[in-house]
């Protein structure tokens, strides 16, 4: 995570730039076009009228919380239980249960520091976080970071790209000119929103500018995506070649890249007709640690993936919907493509490879 | 007398088939339904079996449909016959309790044929009586002679009965069905889940169960002193059937045509008959065992007087049934031995965790009985009986014993099989909204928050159960030079949500068995269910779904009272 920029924002909107990255794998993208005009009033629609769970969800927090929000001094250790930003961190941020409790909880911090303009920005942007990339309400994520004056240009850009305009998209993303996010998100947008030219030059700046494995590692996963395997081999290359710089040896980073140059060499080879019948085990790397999947292969088809242990928590919809796209289109090389190369998806895709590349 | 005993005893088993069918076909069905009705394992998860939870969502609900399935029969219709069971629970219990139909059914039935429940329905009867075939040789004719023996059992319902009065629930350890329905659930259940299950599913003998199995196997030993010794003697629920005797019409009648070879004597089961060859009323089971062996059919079963009675011996003593020391010892004792559980013996320990909806300690020890079928329908055997190790006012009821297992999120089982209502028979949703404990994490042992290990094998049990109650904290959390924390740090531990926990105990078997058993990483489970006050909540009647959605309505109402405080 890049420093510079953290110290001008609040600890909750760095977990958003790493969530917000991992959040879409979840969700088909049927996507909407719409005008500015009509984005702008539907922000602002949303942003000003109350969420349809309001009224079912109590008000609720350990009343040792400190309302203020003051900075811990330095080397006071952690806290939940009295500092605000450390409460969402470790308990709000990590329990999908508590999400719609803990913009609840935003509102009420904003409304008790209404005197004070510092906290209170701090408190809308923490339900920019909140909204966009935890409960995915991407209209009022918007709104909130709108009115916190928010730096978060790769989440805002998200929201207006998830809203319909990728005009917005493109004027508020313009300006990120270096992607600091451990899995490349402001490039990865790019990506998504059909400008791989522009995704690849922002990568490459952001490795000249010293970020070189997170960079590299999504530039090989944009020309993945868009079916360039060469290319991204290449991509993957440079980040087993990054040396280790300090205390940072890449270590993730690299596990990804050897697990996708190991997935698109099966895809060149893989052939169905050769695979015995049988259950075969395979294990990638994901977000939080190992995913192992189990392949059945019956009669030369692959009929059924699924996903025996993993410790990612809040996308599991990528589980069920990566395993069942494979079994519906027979291959990896086309999984690819149509779900994107997002960490916990890559993950399936890649033990899977794993499993049928063991299984000749 | 002696030697024609071989000859009659045959006679009466071939010359009885009505009775002898009867006996069988109501020992079978006790057993079927002992041991296939009650046997949960025939449950499967399947899309069809699932049902809406408020909050909650589609859960399962295999193992509550297919006892409903199998169930045609109420499992526990035997509990629910045996007059003792309902009456002393109803008055230990201060309750209504359903079983009290069966009761009144049986006593109806008792006006039409006299204690027929002994000796064509009980269970233990039959069991007995099979017992008796074997031993023939050995029992016939005997009897004690002693006076008075015949109204120990009398003894023993006064103090089952007066106990109850006092509000302690004596009959579980004597009545017929409760003794029966224990032995085979402690003798022969173990026997069928080790063989189709494996013995590894079978809980280990403790002293409770020890205690029970031996003093069940007294009951058929006794029988080689005499026949139907317990029945004879001991069973204060045929004492109180006896009871019925007294106010019908119907009885033994024997007719001048008597020749007095005493063959009826020697067959009779319960010695009821005196010696003068009239009918002890209260004994008399309407077996008619000695109208079968009566060689001259001096001997009829009816309402008017078959002939005049002619007394053959000048007998004029009281009738036996209230012999005056017994009575006396009796009345004593039952209220002593009630007192002395409720206050003396009873330990005091550690609040229980009971079975989900028991009614509130002091009433569930009231009306349970002690006769182990909620232990027997229970799924994985969370459900075990407590030990005299924590006092005998609980002796032999049923406790959640969670590292062993844990309470089966989609079963309500307890409670359906439960003949008096000391576990209320819950609709399964309400069954996941009553609270039997709360869970409580042991920071000192649990792994991530002792030592920074990785562990959510709580929450995930938590989680597929769909409560989701206990939650993630990340904990250790570093921070950089600004004091913001670095991506990636620190391990997420387990937190307790009190509200939606209903102390099911998965959480702790799964701890239990893995970290503390398997890999032997902590002495015991880091999480455990605790039952006592504000850690459970045992209604009377009344339902707990409204109780939680009160709550829910409390917790909205202090949020807005919060939100409008400032």
């Amino acid at each position: 995570m890049n420093r510079a920029t953290s110290a001008l924002m609040s600890t909750v909107i760095f977990s958003g730039a790493f969530m917000s990255h991992a959040g879409p794998s979840a969700t088909p993208r049927a996507r909407v076009e719409r005008s500015r005009a009509d984005v702008v009033a539907l922000i602002e629609k949303a942003g000003r009228s109350e969420p349809e769970w309001w009224d079912s969800v109590p008000l609720d927090y350990p009343k040792t919380l400190d309302m203020t929000w003051t900075p811990p001094p330095r080397g006071s250790g952690w806290n939940t239980q009295k500092n605000i930003g450390q409460y969402l961190w470790s308990v709000i941020n990590e329990n999908p249960g508590r999400w719609k409790q803990g913009a609840k909880f935003m509102h009420h911090v904003a409304e008790v520091n209404k005197d004070r303009p510092d906290v209170r920005r701090q408190a809308w942007n923490s339900l920019g976080h909140i909204y966009a990339d935890l409960l995915q309400d991407h209209a009022r994520g918007a709104y909130w970071w709108q009115k916190g004056e928010s730096r978060n240009m790769v989440g805002l850009a998200d929201c207006y790209w998830r809203l319909g305009s990728k005009e917005m998209a493109v004027a508020a993303l313009r300006h990120v000119s270096f992607d600091g996010d451990r899995y490349g998100a402001a490039i990865r947008l790019w990506a998504d929103m059909g400008e791989p030219r522009r995704a690849l030059a922002l990568a490459e700046k952001t490795a000249e500018a010293g970020n070189e494995a997170p960079a590299y590692l999504s530039a090989g996963n944009v020309c993945r995506l868009y079916g360039k395997y060469d290319l991204a081999v290449e991509y993957y290359e440079k980040v087993l070649a990054v040396p280790t710089q300090g205390n940072r040896d890449w270590k993730f980073q690299k596990d990804l890249a050897r697990a996708a140059i190991e997935t698109i060499r099966v895809f060149e080879t893989l052939d169905l007709a050769k695979i015995e019948n049988g259950t075969y085990e395979g294990t990638s790397m994901s977000f939080a640690g190992p995913l192992t999947v189990s392949v059945t292969v019956a009669h030369n088809r692959i009929a059924s993936v699924r996903v025996l242990r993993h410790k990612d928590k809040q996308y599991y919809s990528a589980i069920t919907e990566t395993t069942s796209k494979i079994v519906e289109q027979q291959s990896l090389r086309d999984i690819d493509a149509t779900t994107g190369a997002t960490v916990t998806s890559d993950a399936i895709v890649n033990a899977t490879a794993r499993a049928l590349a063991n299984a000749r | 007398m002696a030697n024609s005993t071989s000859v009659n005893s045959r006679r009466e088993t071939v010359r009885q088939p009505f009775r002898r069918c009867v006996q069988v076909v109501c020992l079978a069905l006790f057993v079927y339904l002992l041991f296939f009705v009650c046997w949960p394992y025939s449950a499967a998860p399947s899309a069809d079996a699932v049902m809406d939870m408020p909050h909650q969502g589609v859960v399962p609900a295999h193992y509550a449909r297919d006892l409903a399935r199998k169930e045609a029969i109420p499992a526990e219709v035997f509990l629910a016959l045996d007059p003792l069971v309902s009456v002393s629970a109803a008055i230990a219990g201060r309750i209504w309790t359903g079983a009290l139909w069966g009761a009144l059914a049986v006593g109806v039935l008792g006006l039409l044929i006299p204690r027929a429940f002994c000796s064509y329905i009980c269970p233990l009867g039959t069991t007995l009586d099979m017992v008796d075939l074997c031993a023939a040789k050995l029992t016939a004719g005997k009897r004690l002679r002693e006076r008075g023996w015949g109204s120990v059992r009398f003894a023993v319902l006064v103090a089952v009965l007066l106990g109850a009065v006092f509000g302690v629930l004596l009959s579980g350890f004597v009545a017929a069905i409760p003794v029966v329905t224990r032995g085979m659930v402690f003798i022969l259940a173990p026997v069928q889940t080790g063989l189709l299950r494996g013995w590894h599913n079978v809980p280990p003998v403790t002293a409770g169960v020890a205690l029970s199995i031996v003093l069940f196997l007294a009951i058929p030993t006794l029988g080689l002193v005499s026949r139907r010794f317990w029945c004879r003697y001991v069973c204060p629920s045929g004492a109180l059937l006896s009871l019925v005797n007294l106010l019908t019409p119907r009885r033994r009648r024997v007719s001048d045509a008597c020749v007095a070879c005493g063959k009826c004597r020697t067959v009779c089961s319960f010695d009821a008959i005196r010696d003068d060859f009239q009918v002890d009323v209260a004994a008399c089971t309407f077996c008619r065992a000695c109208e079968d062996v009566c060689p001259v059919e001096a001997i009829g079963f009816s309402c008017a007087e078959f002939a005049a009675p002619r007394p053959r011996q000048a007998d004029a003593r009281a009738p036996r049934v209230w012999a005056r020391r017994q009575f006396v010892g009796a009345a004593v004792a039952g209220p002593c031995s009630a007192l002395g559980l409720r206050y003396g013996l009873g330990s005091g320990a550690l609040p229980l965790v009971r079975p989900p909806g028991s009614l509130p300690e002091r009433e569930f020890l009231a009306t349970c009985v002690r006769c182990g079928e909620c232990i027997r329908a229970c799924p994985n055997n969370v459900l075990h009986p407590v030990g005299p190790e924590q006092g005998l006012d609980g002796l032999w009821s049923p406790r959640v014993l969670a590292d062993w297992s844990g309470c089966e999120p989609s079963c309500n089982n307890c409670g359906q099989v439960c003949p008096t209502g000391a576990i209320r028979a819950l609709p399964l949703t309400e069954k996941r909204a009553a609270r039997m404990g709360l869970a409580e994490i042991d920071k000192a042992a649990c792994l991530p928050w002792a030592s920074g290990s990785e562990c959510q094998l709580c929450v995930d049990e938590c989680r597929a159960a769909q409560y989701n109650a206990i939650e993630f904290e990340r904990i250790g959390v570093e921070v950089d030079d600004e004091g913001f924390p670095i991506e990636g740090t620190g391990v997420l531990a387990p937190v307790m949500v009190p509200e939606r926990c209903v102390g099911c105990g998965l959480c702790q078997t799964r701890c239990y068995r893995i970290n503390a058993k398997a890999k032997r990483l902590i002495g015991a489970s880091a999480i455990k269910i605790h039952a006592g006050v504000g850690c459970e909540d045992r209604i009377t009647r009344g339902s707990y779904l409204d109780l939680r959605e009160r709550e829910r309505r409390e917790r909205l109402e202090r949020g807005r009272e919060l939100e409008e405080s400032i």
